[in-house]
């Protein structure tokens, strides 16, 4: 079991992956943005984040650049979870050191695999 | 891409399903007036979830009405909306409608509906014009059960041959920066296969690692079942930090060994050790998230840490294979244990405890198997209250229905077929047995009749009772109507309880005009033959002005019985021991012939029944001894005497059904197959009787 921090802006998207994630076995927290994930990763130190890209206040890339300067978020896997597709944005998330990249809609399985592979 | 949408919509509507039964439950419970704060946040959250679900896909008639449903209940949550009676009965039709929305979502039906709008209409009149409209409320869904192992490496049927794939994996100069672990990539990647790892490159002494430049690259080197596509797709997750080439080698087995400069080549078969070893330090002090769990935990990539999730949850169909392999286990045991028997003293003693140890293993092994198929009967009685009341407003009466036992387990397929009978006992219970509040207040009673709902376990047995307290079963119509329709002559002279029984035979119905609820031409004859197949049996016991007790009693399992096998001439047959009651020699009792040729035979001054098993299933074959009687339990009809000619044992079956490999033969509940690998029948006993007093010939057609 991994302690995972989902973000999203989006209540259904939060509340869809969180369930995903704990009928995994997964412990999930929560944020609605950038801003929240922050604090919630370092006050919780989660095993992962999946996070997605396009979000009020701060969004996943600022929000995985600013992680990766702070010691709780510096070596997390954190994956971006998002329908776009555009190359440039896929550059810039190697550029802020995303653990990776997938695209909504989601696959349970593919994301629980996922997290017991990177977590 | 529509693959997964249809994955995550089955699993949405899996959730959804589980969504209305706990809003069903919580909604209960508020109309019932037991309900706190806590039932109305579980009530809500259930709204809450099946519209976040329907706003992803986009299920538009349900999205809105669940967030007006929602509305409502929030209002009751901030308490501006009273729960009053009304107002829950509302909140259970909105449940309803919801779980129509859900229906016909699933269904891609988008016709309007009627229903949907009327309910919204009252839903409107509870809300508040100026209300709010959003849900607050942080909520997630609450179960934490798991779902399948994410990528179980079970392979069914045949296993492919493994391969040797060979990746060379190069990680970016930031790899580690980028929230990967080289430690877990390869604890990972060993349940796909990988079984040497080789290092490449320079490791940089501890001094000048630097986490920002990797400078050693892996050869990884698989010995899988998994084709390219599978371990290309392992690999995708590492896009964003490194580089791979997967180069399979089908049919040339290389050691990889000779392309290192400086190879440090790692078995992987204790730990994994391997550079990152060397970075952990580093690592460590750097993300101390990490630090706490992940080097002290085993390497095991897919599985499930046990002691963590609390349920699992497993495709039934993998059940029934685990089922149906132990039941092959107990067979192959039994025929192991009778093989020794027959090699009589010369078995090494040591070897017969082994065999004996095997069989109580088995046994344990198949009870802990059937454990899991076992469910609550809480699922299907949670349902009825919703029936009671319905029926009770249509009806015009005043009903209570009262559960108990509901966390007695039966067999999962049991459970399922269940609620059919249970819905058309409640409705005959309340149609025809309890009388409305004025003709009950003149019987004495009080206005509200109650219908009592009960489990429980009774040996090998679950005992389901659905009791009243109304008017009893009026003999006289069900005799006449019986005498009508010829099922019985007039001048049979039936014992009341006889007479209670008819109501049980097929198209009988005593419904004096075919009402909407209880009469739809079908009559307690269809849940008699449903809990028939369901190897059951039900009786009634009624007292007139008293009230009606119906009883259901079902075996535990369908799979494997406790039986006793017997021979009668060459034939061997099995009896479930739960009808045993005792084995008596011929000649230490009495058998009395009586005026019409039947049988009877004393038992401590007792008269019982006899039958000869030879007679009524027509077995020929010699020696004919018949100087055993075996006393059956019918459970209805009392004791009765079997006769037959050797007892051989007691033993364990496995259930093989006679409806699905050839077809249903009254009398006969299903047949197994011995450890010698003959196959016997396993006998329906209280079936066996009922048919014998009347139609012996039948079976025996049957059969032969």
């Amino acid at each position: 079991m991994s302690r995972i921090l989902a973000v999203d802006d989006s209540k259904p998207m939060l509340a869809m992956l969180s369930s995903c994630l704990k009928k995994g076995g997964h412990e999930v927290i929560q944020a609605v943005d950038g801003v929240q994930a922050l604090a919630q990763l370092k006050e919780h130190q989660p095993d992962m984040v999946i996070t997605d890209l396009n979000m009020p206040n701060m969004d996943g890339l600022e929000f995985i650049e600013a992680a990766r300067k702070d010691p709780a978020g510096n070596a997390v896997p954190i994956l971006l979870l998002t329908t776009e597709t555009a190359q440039a944005l896929k550059d810039r998330a190697r550029e802020v050191r995303a653990t990776g990249w997938l695209t909504k809609p989601f696959d349970p399985d593919q994301i629980l695999g996922l997290v017991d592979q990177l977590s | 891409m529509d693959d997964d949408d249809e994955d995550f919509e089955a699993l949405f509507f899996t959730e959804c399903e589980e969504l209305l039964s706990d809003l069903q439950e919580h909604l209960d419970v508020l109309y019932s007036g037991n309900g706190d704060q806590e039932t109305l946040n579980a009530a809500f959250r259930a709204v809450h979830s099946v519209k976040g679900g329907a706003a992803a896909f986009g299920f538009d008639d349900l999205i809105s009405f669940a967030h007006k449903f929602e509305s409502v209940m929030d209002l009751a949550r901030s308490d501006e909306l009273e729960l009053t009676p009304d107002v829950c009965q509302v909140l259970l039709r909105s449940g309803d409608v919801m779980e129509s929305l859900i229906e016909k979502a699933r269904e891609r039906d988008t016709s309007p509906s009627e229903t949907m709008n009327k309910v919204l209409a009252e839903l409107a009149v509870l809300a508040d014009p100026n209300a709010a409209d959003e849900s607050p409320a942080e909520e997630v869904v609450e179960e934490v059960s798991a779902t399948e192992a994410p990528e179980p490496e079970v392979e069914e049927d045949d296993v492919p041959a493994l391969r040797s794939v060979e990746v060379h994996f190069q990680p970016d100069a930031g790899f580690f920066r980028s929230g990967h672990d080289a430690l877990k990539l390869i604890s990972s990647a060993k349940a796909m296969g990988l079984c040497k790892t080789v290092v490449e490159g320079e490791i940089q002494p501890l001094p000048d690692f630097n986490l920002d430049d990797c400078t050693v690259s892996w050869r990884l080197h698989f010995e899988t079942e998994l084709d390219n596509a599978k371990i290309e797709s392992f690999f995708l997750a590492y896009e964003a930090a490194a580089t791979w080439d997967i180069l399979s080698s089908d049919d040339a087995e290389e050691e990889p060994v000779e392309v290192a400069a400086a190879p440090a080549v790692v078995e992987e078969k204790p730990a994994p050790a391997a550079p990152p070893e060397v970075a952990k330090p580093d690592a460590k002090a750097e993300a101390p998230a990490k630090s706490a769990s992940k080097p002290s935990e085993p390497a095991a990539a897919s599985s499930k840490k046990p002691g963590i999730s609390k349920s699992l949850r497993v495709e039934l169909a993998r059940v029934d294979r685990l089922v149906n392999l132990v039941g092959e286990i107990v067979i192959t045991q039994a025929a192991l244990a009778q093989k020794l028997s027959e090699a009589g003293p010369s078995v090494d003693l040591e070897v017969e405890h082994s065999v004996e140890a095997m069989s109580r293993q088995t046994r344990d092994l198949q009870e802990s198997v059937m454990a899991i198929r076992a469910q609550p009967v809480k699922s299907v009685f949670s349902r009825m209250p919703r029936v009671v009341r319905d029926l009770a407003d249509k009806l015009g009466k005043d009903v209570r229905l009262e559960l108990s036992g509901e966390q007695t387990e039966v067999d999962t397929t049991v459970i399922e077929e269940l609620a059919e009978p249970l819905t058309h006992m409640l409705r005959n219970s309340m149609d025809h047995g309890l009388e409305g509040p004025e003709e009950r207040i003149e019987a004495g009673k009080s206005g509200t009749g109650i219908i009592k709902l009960a489990a429980e376990h009774r040996g090998e047995r679950v005992i389901i009772t659905i009791s009243d307290d109304g008017r009893g079963i009026n003999r006289e119509v069900v005799l006449r109507k019986a005498i009508e329709k010829g099922l019985v002559a007039e001048d049979d002279n039936l014992t009341p309880d006889e007479i209670d029984q008819l109501i049980f035979h097929a198209g009988f119905s005593t419904a004096e005009s075919v009402s909407s609820v209880s009469g739809r031409g079908v009559g307690m004859d269809v849940v008699k033959r449903k809990i028939q197949e369901l190897g059951g049996r039900c009786w009634l016991k009624s007292e007139p002005g008293l009230g009606c007790k119906f009883t259901i009693a079902l075996p535990l399992t369908l799979a494997v019985l406790e039986g006793m096998t017997i021979a009668v001439g060459d034939e061997r047959y099995i009896l479930p021991l739960s009808n045993v009651v005792e084995a008596l020699r011929l000649d230490s009792v009495e058998l009395h012939e009586m005026p019409d040729s039947s049988k009877v035979l004393t038992r401590r001054g007792e008269y019982l029944p006899v039958l000869s098993i030879r007679h009524a299933l027509k077995v020929t074959g010699d020696p004919l001894k018949e100087d055993l009687a075996i006393i059956v339990d019918t459970e209805s009809d009392g004791h009765v005497a079997l006769l037959i000619d050797e007892l051989i044992g007691q033993r364990q079956v496995v259930l093989k059904s006679l409806e699905a490999n050839y077809h249903r033969v009254d009398g006969v509940s299903g047949a197994t197959i011995l450890g010698d690998g003959r196959v016997a029948l396993i006998l329906d006993i209280p079936n066996l009787i009922t048919l014998n007093n009347t139609t012996s010939n039948q079976i025996a057609e049957a059969l032969h």
